[in-house]
């Protein structure tokens, strides 16, 4: 048996058994880092692999958490019946949005998919005043019903982000894996050996958006209050784009390892020096983008060039 | 018997440029087709129509009695139409063998341990076979040509395109590129081949057509086409007269 | 119906606004491909810059423009030549998470050494307002109104009618070429940077004569400007000043006609459909990448 198997199933089964030994503020922190690994594991599927840099990935985060809170607190449905609606509306709302957007290129994408954030996040704030209905509750906030088991939401997470992760790993060996990696480096090279691009772009851009939805469902939940703008928060993104960075675009272990390592800085650092943690932050995406474009996992492993400039 | 690729009074203007005008050819199973042409004559226009990259004006393309104009490129690529580009555009990124085996995986729609075999086949078959695990960037351009001609080749086309296939080969390695050629002939493709260097063309050609200011001015047998006094004038005139 | 009209005008005169300090950032995209996320944060300083000028100098926002246009210069200028010359011709991507990431630092810089307070002082010209027959116009806005169309034209006449603005136009069409012709392509990215920082330093101080200013003000104006130049084509100029009338009139209505917080999501879709439709830009004359 080789030594990446051991290695994996020992974490697993480690990771598994954590919430009986450890409670309260070690399983909450272990959950959020679970967490983020499995945002910025999405944000590199579509971001990461094909390069199209998405700008508005909180959005589908938003979408996963009002849609449990209608199903939850609204309809009076169960978690697991607000999960599966999350990631099949997230899904969905992402076909219907990605195809015309993944046509454009660049930054273009970037803006738009930033713009289509902002706007949804807007009307979800001005629903209720603009319908005169009393349904998402605007700028008051959204209320769930509470679980207060910290484990149940740390398996949650672990569950969501083992699948993202799979999914990547199966990515990586596949077609389709290929086939993202060609269109990050030459698109229209890609549409000539006869890869459907328009398909592949929009298939991964789902898939993630259907995971970011199950994450604000659940995130949503076990925080019991959302408002909009703490769930369509332009931060989010941003957040899984520089851990994605940081680790390194592209790779399957990159965006985990960025993911994991900034979160736990940010967790010492900002409650006390945020202004401090912010401007170093900055000051890490600088040294990262000048001096290791490919991340600390591509550069350690050489990882796959940065694609040439188009001709 | 049906010609494989048929092009139809096909037009293409960007703005005022009129960079293909009412051009008609065919392409006869197992058959070699050289275009030739000055700089701007539109060759490359025309297997970017022909591909599907650019939508023309008006016309159309008939691949195997079947309209293809309007398609998306990937499709084209899958029906049976591959091309190679001017300047060799391998994804930079993956190994030479990757670059080969997404062909043959989309293009010809194999399972991904097919398509790996398959690639290791065109590999060896092109000559390619010892720098398989390398990047492109760390081979020679002449063997970038080799690759951008077996990725076309792993898509399984029925007829190949090729773009100045052998610009800037020193001539040793235009006759092994001609020598590929001809057992690709062998094999049952038909090839569309664009060229600057005349001798190459015209003689692996079984008809050319000439092409200015994206006009057909000519067409015929190589020995025809290099005696027909307006392509003379047009375009060997410097070279010839 | 009057107020139709003075939702109208506030609408031109924010778009006058908009326009002004979105010019850099579309001379700087225009030229170079960059899209500069710490845009907002040139606007920052140039309020900063016109705050405290008046505030310990008494000198009046209006004098103190040459001072922010010089200040920010130089700073664009090693800005430029440090950090963004190094990703010039990389993929896209590399621009804009540098520029985000400078966008961190000197948000966060300037919140260290400032505070999070939100500022305004009061230049007793800049308070008042012209009326006529019910109609209100703010002379501070009136003024930047003014100011835009003067800063694009005199952009647009610098870029068409001088040397170096034919060195810049040259270079921002192929740079390559620009090079084999002799011109220093680095100095001609440095200039372009530094003249774009400059004049999105005097619309920072014009701004700060009737908005509320503080550190982490920058964000939100980066995301008008983005806006502004997608609206009039990406790296168009003159698109600058229609992209921000337009915008400036479209929320201005919405927010009086409709509701204040709809008028952000009706300009987020309109964003939103002219990239997909229009992506060059109403007027089609913007750069696609």
């Amino acid at each position: 048996m080789n030594l990446r198997i051991v290695i994996g199933l020992t974490s697993c089964a480690a990771l598994i058994a954590l919430p009986l030994f450890f409670g309260g503020y070690a399983i909450r922190l272990a959950t959020l880092t679970i967490m983020w690994v499995g945002l910025a594991t999405c944000w590199n599927l579509l971001s990461g692999y094909a390069r199209y840099i998405d700008f508005g990935s909180v959005v589908y985060f938003g979408i996963g958490s009002y849609i449990a809170f209608l199903v939850m607190a609204r309809l009076e449905q169960s978690f697991w019946v607000a999960l599966i609606l999350a990631a099949v509306a997230s899904g969905l709302i992402a076909l219907a949005i990605g195809i015309p957007t993944l046509r454009l290129k660049g930054a273009y994408f970037a803006i738009a998919t930033f713009a289509f954030a902002e706007a949804l996040k807007q009307v979800a704030l001005e629903w209720d005043n603009l319908t005169g209905m009393s349904l998402l509750g605007g700028s008051h906030g959204a209320t769930f019903p509470i679980n207060t088991s910290s484990a149940f939401f740390y398996y949650v997470f672990l569950a969501l982000t083992a699948g993202i992760l799979t999914i990547t790993i199966l990515t990586e060996r596949s077609a389709f894996g290929y086939a993202l990696k060609a269109i990050a480096q030459d698109e229209d090279a890609a549409e000539g050996v006869g890869v459907n691009t328009a398909r592949a772009k929009a298939q991964a851009y789902a898939i993630s958006a259907s995971f970011l939805g199950m994450y604000g469902a659940t995130e949503s939940y076990w925080l019991t209050y959302i408002t909009p703008s703490s769930v369509f928060d332009v931060h989010i993104t941003i957040q899984m784009v520089i851990m994605t960075l940081l680790g390194g675009m592209g790779t399957v272990l990159g965006p985990a390892v960025g993911a994991a390592f900034l979160y736990l800085v940010s967790e010492m650092l900002w409650a006390r020096f945020l202004y401090v943690y912010m401007a170093m932050v900055g000051l890490i995406i600088i040294g990262v983008i000048l001096f290791m474009p490919q991340g600390i996992v591509g550069s350690l492993r050489g990882g796959f060039p940065k694609p040439h400039k188009e001709a | 018997m049906a010609p494989l690729l048929e092009v139809r009074k096909v037009t293409c203007r960007f703005g005022a440029l009129e960079a293909l005008a009412d051009v008609d050819f065919q392409l006869r199973e197992g058959e070699i087709l050289g275009i030739i042409g000055p700089n701007g004559a539109g060759k490359t226009t025309l297997f970017n129509v022909i591909t599907g990259s650019i939508r023309p004006s008006a016309g159309e393309v008939i691949f195997q009695g079947r309209k293809i104009t309007g398609e998306r490129p990937y499709r084209i690529c899958r029906l049976g139409i591959a091309r190679t580009s001017q300047i060799a555009r391998p994804f930079p990124g993956l190994t030479v063998r990757e670059n080969v085996l997404i062909a043959a995986a989309y293009g010809k729609g194999l399972s991904l341990d097919r398509a790996r075999s398959e690639a290791g086949e065109i590999l060896t078959s092109v000559g390619l076979g010892a720098v398989a695990d390398l990047t492109p960037t760390a081979i020679s351009p002449a063997s970038r040509r080799r690759l951008e001609l077996a990725r076309a080749l792993a898509t399984g086309p029925r007829a190949l395109l090729l773009d100045e296939n052998m610009a800037g080969l020193t001539s040793g390695e235009i006759g092994e590129m001609l020598g590929l050629l001809n057992g690709l002939r062998e094999r049952g493709i038909s090839m569309v081949v664009v060229e600057h260097i005349i001798k190459a063309v015209m003689g692996i050609s079984d008809r050319i057509i000439v092409l200015d200011h994206g006009h057909k001015i000519a067409e015929g047998r190589p020995h025809e086409v290099a005696a027909d006094p307006q392509v003379v004038v047009a375009y060997l005139g410097r070279r010839y007269a | 119906m009057s107020l139709t009209i003075q939702a109208l005008i506030n609408g031109i005169l924010l778009g006058g606004v908009y326009a002004l300090y979105s010019a850099g950032f579309c001379l700087i995209f225009g030229v170079m491909g960059v899209v500069n996320i710490a845009h907002g944060e040139l606007v920052m300083l140039g309020a900063f810059a016109a705050y405290w000028l008046f505030l310990l100098g008494r000198i009046d926002p209006l004098i103190s423009l040459p001072i922010s246009f010089g200040l920010l210069f130089c700073f664009g200028y090693i800005l430029q030549r440090l950090l963004i010359n190094r990703v010039v011709g990389a993929p896209p991507i590399m621009s804009y998470i540098l520029t985000f990431g400078i966008h961190l630092v000197i948000a966060n810089v300037a919140l260290l050494a400032w505070t999070a307070d939100f500022r305004t002082f009061a230049v007793p010209w800049a308070g008042t307002s012209l009326t006529w027959g019910g109609l209100v116009i703010p002379k501070a806005r009136l003024v930047t109104f003014v100011l835009a169309g003067f800063v694009v034209g005199l952009l647009y006449l610098l870029l068409s009618r001088t040397r170096a603005g034919r060195a810049i136009r040259s270079t921002a069409q192929d740079w390559e070429m620009a090079r084999l012709m002799g011109i220093n392509v680095r100095a001609v990215y440095a200039l372009t940077f530094a003249l774009g920082a400059g004049v999105t330093g005097v619309a920072g101080s014009m701004v700060s004569t009737f908005f509320v200013i503080h550190p982490q003000m920058g964000l939100q104006y980066t995301i008008v400007a983005f806006c502004v130049a997608v609206l009039g084509g990406m790296g168009y100029l003159p698109g600058a000043l229609l992209g921000g009338l337009l915008l400036g009139v479209v929320e201005s209505l919405c927010a009086a006609l409709l509701s204040p917080g709809l008028s952000v999501a009706v300009t987020f879709f309109i964003l939103f459909l002219v990239l997909l439709i229009r992506p060059r830009g109403l007027l089609g004359r913007g750069m696609l990448e």
